[in-house]
């Protein structure tokens, strides 16, 4: 068992036979350090685009709230993906979670269209 | 758990599968299918928090400060900060046991609690901070959505340190062996999903107006 893992992620390999579910070698505690200095570096990208706004179009923009929606889709997707090993993970834990994630999605377009459009509409 | 052949393209032939799998119809123990469940459930709890506070953030006229007249950024930049280097270690613990490397399990559990509680320790903070600028739960519907979300995602955060205090404890006693690393794993899923929770409410309740 051991054998593979090495085979897979050399000298540093895991082996995660006790982990149920998972269907690739885990990775090596040095990609987990890169992607928490991904996440840190982005943290600092949001706190830019907040102190100055105006090189995003302004506070509230268009510009302003892509920029803070990517930044954290991709922290979302960085500690999803990888520190809760969604990637190499069964995939049907893949599914059950972003099931969950995109009835939530509906939930607030749900309301936001009771609220917002409709009121809207009425007035 | 039962032993299985995959086959390896590379081989060119079924090998043993690096990955033993569970006797259940999926192959995932149900500890950790129930949490991931579990956390599904939670995206619909806080998917409803997050869209009430977006209806309700801004007070009606006179009816107390708004977010931009409270909210400290900077401060909570540390904090979002704190919160999502408490999921590196957290990831390290989950390696750690996984090694058996039971020192480095018990470092990192412990790393992770402290950070945890510094954040909460930060919210307790920001809150009474807020009630001294004079906005209490009731002052208005942006107050209430507010502390109620915020609120919410606090007790999940202290949850998880008692979770992990509770791991180190074990640990130390010697009733954590590398074979119950599984144990280590879920309690990390439930703190990443925290992690996860706040890096949208630092967006979209803090950054975006």
């Amino acid at each position: 068992m051991a054998d593979t893992a090495t085979q897979h992620y050399g000298d540093d390999a895991v082996d995660t036979a006790v982990l149920d579910g998972a269907v690739d070698p885990y990775p090596r505690n040095r990609l987990y350090v890169q992607v928490a200095i991904l996440l840190a570096v982005l943290t600092a990208l949001e706190v830019m685009v907040h102190s100055f706004p105006g090189l995003f179009g302004g506070m509230g923009s268009p510009g302003y709230i892509t920029a803070l929606l990517i930044t954290m889709f991709v922290k979302f997707w960085a500690v999803g993906y990888f520190f809760m090993h969604l990637k190499w993970d069964n995939k049907i834990l893949n599914r059950v979670f972003y099931t969950g994630f995109i009835l939530a999605v509906l939930v607030y377009v749900a309301i936001m269209l009771m609220f917002r459009l409709f009121s809207q509409g009425g007035a | 758990m039962a032993e299985t052949t995959v086959y390896d393209p590379e081989v060119g032939a079924d090998v043993e599968s690096f990955h033993p799998t569970h006797d259940t119809n999926t192959g995932i123990s149900n500890t950790k299918l129930g949490m991931w469940l579990f956390l599904g459930s939670e995206c619909l709890l806080f998917g409803g928090l997050i869209t009430t506070y977006l209806v309700y953030k801004y007070p009606l006229e006179g009816q107390g400060p708004g977010p931009q007249d409270v909210f400290d950024i900077p401060f909570t930049s540390a904090s979002s900060f704190v919160l999502l280097m408490s999921s590196l270690t957290m990831v390290l613990a989950v390696s750690a046991i996984e090694r058996g490397d039971h020192h480095r399990t018990r470092t990192w559990l412990g790393a992770t609690a402290l950070l945890g509680s510094a954040f909460v320790a930060g919210q307790v903070y920001e809150f009474t901070a807020f009630y001294n600028e004079g906005l209490g739960f009731t002052t208005s519907r942006f107050s209430s959505a507010f502390y109620g979300l915020t609120g919410f995602h606090g007790v999940h955060v202290t949850v998880g340190i008692i979770m992990l205090v509770s791991l180190l404890f074990l640990s130390v006693r010697g009733k954590l062996p590398e074979h119950r690393s599984e144990t280590v794993e879920v309690v990390g899923l439930y703190w990443h999903f925290v992690d996860l929770v706040w890096i949208f409410i630092f967006a979209v309740v803090y950054l975006i107006p």
